[in-house]
């Protein structure tokens, strides 16, 4: 009787996730409620983890319960440590949630909101969450092992080198876009501006609080903070409307470029005490509590999806980024579906702390469908605005137009209807000067969230606050993975020369810490500022770049994995690694290609540089822009060579691995595997 | 007698809907510390206390210890985009 319920519950359960399924994706006509994306999303979700997960955790790994794991057996206080599985699910979640699935479904609405969707839905119950489970298993079967290490052991050691080098890669450019989001957002801001740069001050203050007065109170020190970053919201107001001080915090974008760039470079320079994590505990729970309140305020409004189904721009001509949805919808959603910095988080501490494996499988699947669903709960954000709003805020000036006016005229040629005095009252709205050409992501996201949460609670007489409180959100936990980015490639790149010569191997020695720091920062700072002197908006270049070297990662951790499976003999299953890994390559090479190659200027690296050649030999350009648009030209040129460098690696990748595959499978190569010897566990089931 | 039984019926009523509120103000107290709990965990407040009772001293040493704590977290990959 209970197993007839059950079965009933799942068919209900799959049904509801398949009617709404059909009716986000068949509707075209009328306005659909957002309702249907939740269900769609929660019951596909469930049903993925309940059978999909179940069925790799107990066919494709053979997860046991009784084998004891590095947390127990190697549990020294410090690195490894048995804790409990909601609580590891609570480390790791806050460790990949990042502002990836915010951003990137906001940009992949313009080919309206099914694409995106879709991809969010399916590409993580079937690749990114099966990459983070396998992952995960794999290096706790290894005492904890980084994937760069079981790259080097498994496949060989050229895989290895790619892994490192891939990392260090994707930290460069996954810095510099996600800085250009919160150069755009706070361009021409004072508000804005105001807030973010008054978290600086905050976060020392909390810092000394918990190095002098009360070391280790975190939750004190955060409630402190987090109280001070409201009232800094709030006070932004009164900023923006002084004439003398709204013209202090009003920075173009270059001038907040270099003032982003100053800021990496000290927080990673300075002790991690001061700056770096006391930001990390505001943002973790700043985030937490936005990401809670969203989906709150998204079931209490029910907000009505006014993006279409799909738009024009599958064609290719989309103002945001140009491209048709394959590839570059599957690229530019990346951390929402699959992400393989994901496989750095799952093959770091996490794995040091599980006190079971089968608790790999809530983990690891698991929380990648948790972040999956905040990358819905974004599309919806950035679909609840008419799309004339959306493409006003998110279109650069060289394409819609500079003015309200221009915007206006331009959008509403592309069928969606925009009135030039709806951006005016939108701008005064949410207490900005403007809202035109704020590319990125973050405004209209932010002024999506606003809507939803003004509906919620106080109406249009918030909507200023709601909006810098969204803008606010998301700018601190950007700039918390710039400032823990900077650092950890610091120390990466502090261990790679410190090959060459030990001293600078030294973490501690500060001719070391300020010349790597300087490095790091000078590599993504100088993509960073490129974006921002782009006339096409630098999103167009940058985040594109970012999704095909994180979805390189994603390539070489499942292709680890695959092989891993092979060596373990479970050649029959090897297709849940191996199908996402085909259509990785698949993606990352179609948009590599197309990024080098494509005619069309707006996609092509090398069309572009040639376009802009032309030009500049016919002299078409004023004496004084010479200059800049040679610089434009080298740009290109460099993107175009940093495009080709992942492409080939993602190759390099596949082919060693594929020939591991054949020699093992054909018997040419004695099959090795690494793992750890069982030892059963010591420690009673107690949750 | 049917007075005295609807007032006795009428206290019990009442000690039941006390009782009810207790255990559910019990229940919300109980939530409330496991979630104040699972903060201090995953903020890592809890994992330093640990560490200070396996090796108790000084103020000072309790400021190194935190300060080590920070650094190892730090130096690895933690925060993903």
């Amino acid at each position: 009787m209970k197993r007839l319920l059950k079965g009933a519950l799942w068919t209900a359960i799959s049904l509801a996730g398949a009617a709404a399924l059909g009716a986000i994706a068949l509707e075209r006509d009328e306005s659909i409620n957002a309702t249907w994306f939740i269900v769609a999303a929660v019951c596909c979700y469930l049903v993925g983890y309940r059978f999909y997960s179940a069925f790799i955790a107990a066919r494709v790994m053979a997860l046991d319960e009784t084998r004891a794991t590095p947390a127990e057996r190697l549990d020294d206080g410090r690195d490894f440590v048995p804790t409990n599985k909601w609580v590891v699910m609570g480390h790791h979640f806050a460790a990949i949630a990042g502002p990836g699935p915010l951003i990137g479904p906001t940009l992949a609405a313009q080919f309206g909101y099914l694409p995106g969707t879709l991809w969010l839905i399916v590409g993580a119950a079937l690749g990114g969450a099966v990459q983070d489970f396998v992952v995960l298993f794999g290096s706790i079967r290894r005492n904890g092992k980084s994937l760069g290490e079981m790259a080097r052991e498994e496949v060989s050691k050229v895989s290895g080198m790619v892994a490192l080098f891939a990392v260090l890669a994707i930290m460069v450019i996954l810095l510099a876009a996600v800085a250009l989001v919160v150069t755009n957002a706070l361009k021409t801001s004072p508000w804005g501006t105001f807030t973010l740069a008054m978290t600086i001050p905050i976060a020392v203050l909390m810092g000394c609080y918990l190095r002098y007065w009360r070391p280790g109170r975190v939750l004190e020190a955060t409630a402190l903070g987090v109280a001070l970053v409201i009232v800094a919201v709030v006070a932004g107001e009164w900023v923006a409307s002084s004439p003398s001080w709204a013209a202090v915090f009003t920075l173009s974008g270059p001038a907040l470029a270099l003032a982003i760039i100053a800021y990496g470079y000290a927080a990673s320079a300075l002790p991690v005490w001061l700056l770096l994590a006391p930001r990390d505990y505001l943002s973790t729970f700043v985030k937490l509590g936005a990401t809670f309140a969203l989906a709150a305020g998204i079931l209490w409004v029910r907000p009505v999806v006014h993006m279409p189904a799909l738009t024009r721009f599958t064609d290719g001509s989309g103002p945001i980024f140009a491209g048709t949805i394959f590839p570059f919808c599957f690229i530019t959603v990346a951390c929402g579906a699959v992400s393989g910095f994901h496989s750095l988080i799952s093959s770091g501490t996490t794995p040091k702390m599980i006190t079971r494996e089968t608790h790999a499988r809530m983990i690891g699947y698991g929380s990648m469908l948790l972040e999956s669903f905040v990358g819905v709960m974004a599309m919806i954000a950035a679909c609840v605005l008419q799309p004339g709003v959306y493409f006003a805020i998110n279109s650069p000036a060289g394409i819609a137009g500079t003015t309200a006016a221009e915007a206006a005229a331009t959008i509403s040629g592309w069928g969606f209807p925009l009135e030039a005095a709806t951006m005016d009252k939108l701008a005064q709205l949410v207490g900005e000067q403007t809202l035109l050409n704020r590319t990125g992501g973050a405004p209209s996201l932010a002024v999506g969230m606003a809507q939803i949460f003004s509906n919620t609670i106080g109406g249009d007489a918030l909507m200023g606050i709601w909006y810098h409180f969204a803008i606010m959100f998301e700018a601190l936990f950007i700039l918390t993975v710039l400032d823990a980015g900077t650092r950890v490639g610091r120390f990466m790149l502090q261990d790679l020369l410190g090959h060459f010569w030990k001293p600078f191997g030294r973490t501690g020695w500060y001719p070391s810490v300020l010349t790597t720091s300087a490095l790091i920062v000078a590599a993504w700072g100088y993509f960073l500022y490129q974006g921002v002197r782009d006339p096409l908006g630098g999103i167009n270049t940058l985040w594109p770049l970012f999704g095909i070297a994180n979805q390189l990662l994603a390539t070489v951790a499942l292709a680890v994995m695959t092989t891993i499976l092979i060596k373990m003999g479970r050649l029959r299953f090897v297709w849940v690694t191996l199908f996402p890994t085909a259509w990785l390559v698949s993606v990352t090479m179609t948009a590599s290609w197309q990024k080098i190659f494509h005619a069309d200027p707006r996609i092509g690296f090398l069309a572009q540089a040639n376009d802009l050649a032309t030009q500049l030999a016919a002299g078409q350009f004023p004496a004084e822009r010479v200059a800049e648009f040679s610089r434009l030209i080298f740009n290109n040129r460099l993107d175009a060579v940093v495009t080709a460098i992942f492409a080939s690696l993602v190759l390099v990748v596949i082919l060693t691995a594929a020939w591991e595959w054949y020699r093992i499978l054909t018997g040419r190569k004695q099959t090795v595997l690494y793992e750890t010897p069982y030892v059963m566990t010591r420690m009673a089931e107690a949750d | 007698m049917t007075n005295a039984t609807h007032t006795l019926g009428g206290r019990s009523h009442a000690m039941r809907s006390i009782r009810s509120l207790g255990a559910m103000s019990s229940v919300i107290c109980d939530l409330s510390f496991s979630f104040w709990n699972f903060l201090r965990e995953v903020s890592g407040e809890a994992a330093y206390e640990r560490r200070l009772r396996q090796a108790p001293g000084s103020r000072a040493d309790a400021k190194a210890i935190f300060l080590r704590t920070l650094e190892e977290k730090y130096s690895r990959p933690c925060r993903c985009c």
